[in-house]
């Protein structure tokens, strides 16, 4: 990769890591292309190990104060590293824990209120970073076009990530680089790829249905892979192409992004 | 089984009621909302949603014109030499050969003719054995029975808005709302000087003028129209002519 | 053909989700309604269309009492009389007794989801008035006997072939698949009762308080017809349709149409305030407003009063994916479908058994929120359902424990930790050489019947990161404190 235009060496840039817990369990991997690309920059990784969950699954089951606790423990491990400028950002390989965490715990803020963590809340939310965005926003980092990396190549915006915390030039930019600018379109893109967390379990029928119309739309396209920024939307996209026994593959962008320089 | 003077009470008593709760609920400016905290603002002036450049009566009927086209209307402008009597012969000529002459098109539904105020329009009409009808009162049995046979209507406008091709037609005295609503075929008569950029146009002037309750209230109807009637609910394909008119027909003159 | 709305949900679901004639026509007919919508929206300046349309409706709900006074009062003083009534049964009851009253035969209506609320048709006949749908497809659902399933384009569900059906039988149309023969057919049939109907009924769009006028949208011109032909008229207005000014109206007139049906204006936009004067020679002889309650106290009581700045344009099932799986009548047996529907339903009907599950029928996407011309933040208040519901204990009690269980264990990192390495060692038990499950147990296999699902890793990205031994510049844990 490229050099970044913020000379990271100079300036000493740490960075917090918050992998999430799909992240932990199920793919590892992308937790680490993430963090070597970002190591690759110049830049420190801090991964404090107490982390677990962001609270999104269970707000969005409707247990908001369940929500609370692991938003307060999250809040207490990160908040304290940025007021002590131990690192500058939260960088999140997730579009669906970042909206979280920037938006959705004010919620929870707001219906269980505390100074302290008003006040951690402020600073977390300012600094939170999706991995996409933290490279091409604040790292500055620019790929230069290649030759034919990859030619049948996707991208799945994912809701979140979109609409929520308005991200799509960032990863985009990415990817049309290591595409040569050739990235492939997709049908209907924007549409919900139907994972919605909790939603894939107790309205799977939906879910489904909503998934096989994006598979139908990547077979479509012609893509050997599509790239997303949610392991939850990629689970339950590969999860219908396998059953389909449709050969396109959905792909985390930090472990494209990293096979990519080894290529 | 209730009376009127029941539902009357009632109905008091209901009001009551949902005033209560309403000012009770609402007071807070934090609660009553799930995502709105801060007690909104509100600006006085509102953005006109299309184009409200001031142009030329002529520049604004050749746009009307335009736009009534575009969604399944037609238009005529007329010329120097032209007369309105004219035009209105010679549309209502063209609909009496389309629809093959039948008796329902000699007749035509009319506003009263001094509402439309058209030089040798009777005249005209009458050369060619083309009756105006004005109804009277449509509550009366013969009257109505009558209105509903006539397939050709014809009005004049309070106003024309150019960007959306809608002319606004109050209903008063001399002025009939069946004439541009039961006939198959509508003939609108448009000076050019009513015509308005937009529809906020018109009524930002008639704010202005104090004029408003007039329009609105006096005359009990206001009816906005924008072109033929339309339906799409049948797999979303477009017909016209249900159940209003199937043409709308502008004829655009300058008001000497 | 259409599904049980009476059935409960997931029926209703597995039902709308295996008929594929419906599916069709509903993705059709979703996918031409948004692309209509994106053009017009996109023609002009939408963002400042939709603000300035958010603080009107906004306005407008935080002031609801002191515009309602202002709006009876002109209403009154043009001539109406105004009726209000807290439930359904109290408007039935006026209507009823305004019928009774007036020797009403016939009534003739325009197309209102708030007489759908409140079942008005059934209430009327009940005391022997024929009552007449005048909207082409409510016309065609009055015959098929059905309920609509979108609330702007109510019979979106059914093909031509259907439709054609119907009208063969009710009207003895010869057979034929032409729409303009078929809206022919119609117009004939309904130019009857418009004629002789002796009340016209409609809903409402706007009322405009400050001159006391109600505004109705439609396209066919049965709106103006209704409003203007039989000698009494009678307008079902929800308490939430009132808006302050003139312009005010004009504004989300044409915010509503742009994202309804994609027109720059609708064709008609009649404008009502009073009977007919004595030197008119049409027009209704008596005009009735009855302000309809009807729980939307209820929904502002409760704390959603974003939701009644609606203004009923249908954006949202529009872009709705969801929708676009289920179609309308899956979300049952409610007036009101989609995003918009999943918020009010639950919250307007007092057996909750109706709408419990809507607020959970939601991936959470947030097109509808993009799309909403009044900037009702949808997900956020499905959201706020889901927790209501929660803590009412209105739920499955078993997804609950499941969720709390998660919640207590991702609590305590320790925990967490324990729970992760048990779920790696699931592979263990795990016959196959590949990557995923095919097949998982109890409430996992709602996954695994569709899908496959990942494996847990051999090691969770907390053990590889303290077993690392790559090269690259990290910190293997926070610094102490300085």
């Amino acid at each position: 990769m490229n050099q970044s235009k913020t000379d990271t060496k100079e300036m000493n840039i740490r960075v917090g890591l918050f992998v999430s817990c799909i992240v932990d369990v199920l793919y590892p991997q992308v937790g680490l292309a993430a963090a070597r690309l970002l190591a690759d920059q110049g830049v420190e990784v801090v991964f404090p190990e107490n982390q677990t969950c962001c609270g999104q699954p269970t707000f969005n089951a409707g247990h908001q104060k369940e929500s609370y606790t692991l938003a307060a423990n999250f809040l207490d491990i990160f908040a304290p590293l940025l007021e002590r400028r131990d690192i500058s950002a939260i960088v999140i390989p997730s579009g669906s824990c970042a909206a979280m965490i920037k938006h959705s715990y004010a919620t929870l803020i707001e219906k269980y209120p505390s100074e302290k963590q008003a006040r951690q809340y402020a600073i977390v939310s300012e600094n939170t970073y999706e991995f996409s965005e933290y490279l091409v926003d604040i790292l500055g980092v620019e790929l230069s076009p290649r030759d034919s990396l990859y030619e049948r190549l996707t991208y799945h915006p994912c809701c979140h990530l979109m609409r929520d915390l308005q991200i799509d030039r960032q990863p985009r930019q990415l990817l049309e680089a290591i595409t040569n600018n050739n990235l492939l379109p997709l049908t209907e893109a924007e549409t919900c790829c139907g994972f919605g967390g909790l939603f894939s379990l107790w309205n799977d029928e939906i879910s489904v249905e909503m998934g096989l119309r994006k598979a139908k739309h990547l077979k479509a396209s012609g893509a050997d892979l599509v790239v997303v920024n949610d392991v939850g939307c990629m689970t339950h996209l590969n999860g219908i192409l396998i059953k389909q026994g449709h050969t396109c593959r959905a792909v985390h962008i930090a472990e494209l992004l990293e096979e990519s320089e080894t290529k | 089984m209730r009376s009127i003077a029941d539902i009357r009470r009632l109905s008091r008593t209901a009001r009551q009621d949902i005033l209560n709760t309403l000012e009770q609920n609402l007071s807070d400016p934090s609660d009553a909302f799930k995502t709105l905290r801060a007690k909104g603002t509100r600006r006085s002036r509102l953005t006109p949603i299309t184009e409200s450049t001031p142009r030329s009566p002529k520049n604004l009927s050749t746009i009307f014109g335009k736009q009534l086209d575009s969604i399944s209307g037609s238009h005529h402008i007329v010329r120097q030499g032209e007369t309105v009597a004219g035009a209105i012969l010679e549309r209502i000529t063209q609909i009496q050969e389309n629809e093959k002459n039948t008796s329902s098109t000699h007749r035509v539904l009319s506003w009263n003719l001094k509402m439309l105020d058209i030089a040798g329009m009777l005249d005209t009409l009458h050369k060619h054995h083309i009756e105006l009808v004005v109804p009277h009162d449509l509550h009366d049995g013969t009257c109505r029975a009558e209105a509903s046979s006539i397939s050709i209507g014809i009005t004049g406008v309070e106003a024309a808005m150019a960007s959306t091709a809608t002319v606004a037609l109050s209903n008063g005295p001399g002025m009939n709302r069946v004439a541009s609503l039961l006939p198959l075929h509508h003939i609108l008569l448009i000076p050019q000087d009513r015509i308005y950029p937009n529809v906020e146009a018109w009524f930002g002037e008639l704010k202005k003028e104090n004029k408003i309750e007039q329009i609105l209230c006096e005359n009990s109807q206001l009816s906005l129209v924008t072109g033929p009637s339309k339906s799409a609910d049948i797999e979303l394909t477009l017909t016209l002519g249900v159940h209003g008119p199937r043409t709308v027909h502008a004829i655009i003159y300058k008001n000497s | 053909m259409t599904i049980n709305i009476d059935a409960p949900y997931k029926s209703r679901i597995r039902e709308a989700l295996s008929d594929s004639g419906t599916r069709k026509a509903v993705d059709r007919a979703m996918g031409e309604l948004a692309q209509r919508r994106e053009r017009a929206v996109n023609a002009i300046d939408n963002e400042t269309m939709r603000t300035e349309s958010h603080e009107i409706r906004e306005h407008a709900i935080r002031n609801l009492p002191g515009l309602l006074v202002e709006l009876e009062t002109n209403l009154t003083r043009n001539g109406c009389e105004v009726h209000w009534a807290r439930t359904g049964n109290e408007a039935n009851d006026i209507l009823k007794t305004i019928a009774r009253t007036r020797k009403i035969k016939t009534a003739i209506k325009s197309k209102s989801m708030v007489t759908e609320e409140i079942h008005l048709n059934t209430s009327l006949e009940e005391i022997g008035v024929k009552v007449v749908e005048t909207d082409l497809g409510e016309y065609i659902l009055q015959l098929a006997d059905e309920p609509p399933s979108h609330i702007v384009a109510p019979v979106i569900h059914k093909g031509a072939e259907d439709i054609s059906e119907l009208l063969q039988n009710e009207l003895g149309m010869e057979p034929t698949l032409d729409p303009s023969i078929m809206c022919d057919a119609a117009r004939k049939e309904l130019r009857k009762h418009f004629l002789s109907a002796d009340m016209g009924i409609s809903g409402c769009n706007f009322a405009i308080a400050e001159t006391g006028t109600i505004c109705i949208i439609t396209n066919e011109g049965n709106g103006r017809m209704v409003s203007s032909l039989p000698p009494v008229y009678v307008v079902i207005a929800g308490i939430e349709k009132v808006v302050p000014r003139v312009e005010d109206a004009i504004l989300l007139w044409q915010a509503a149409t742009r994202n309804a049906t994609g027109q720059d204006a609708s064709v008609y936009f009649s404008m009502t305030s009073g009977p007919k004067k004595p030197n008119h020679a049409d027009g209704p002889k008596e005009v009735h407003v009855i302000l309809v309650d009807n729980a939307r106290t209820n929904v502002i009581k409760k704390g959603y009063a974003d939701a009644l700045m609606c203004i009923r344009c249908g954006a949202c099932m529009d872009v709705c994916p969801v929708y676009r799986e289920i179609g309308g009548h899956a979300y049952g047996k409610t007036a009101y479908p989609g995003p918009i529907g999943s918020i009010l339903t639950p919250l307007m009907n007092e057996n909750i058994n109706i709408g419990k599950d809507l607020p959970f029928a939601s991936s959470l996407c947030g097109a509808c929120k993009d799309a909403c011309p009044v900037k009702i933040d949808l997900p956020k208040l499905l959201l706020e359902l889901r927790n209501d519901l929660s803590k009412e204990k209105i739920t499955s009690p078993f997804q609950r424990f499941l969720v709390k269980c998660f919640a207590w264990i991702s609590k305590k990192p320790s925990r967490y930790k324990k729970a992760t390495k048990i779920a790696g060692l699931t592979r263990k038990f795990s016959k196959e050489s590949t990557q995923v499950f095919s097949k998982l147990p109890g409430p996992l296999n709602r996954w695994t019947r569709s899908r496959a699902l990942q494996k847990p890793s051999n090691k969770t990205f907390k053990e590889t990161w303290k077993d690392s031994k790559a090269d690259f510049q990290v910190l293997k844990s926070p610094p102490s404190q300085k």
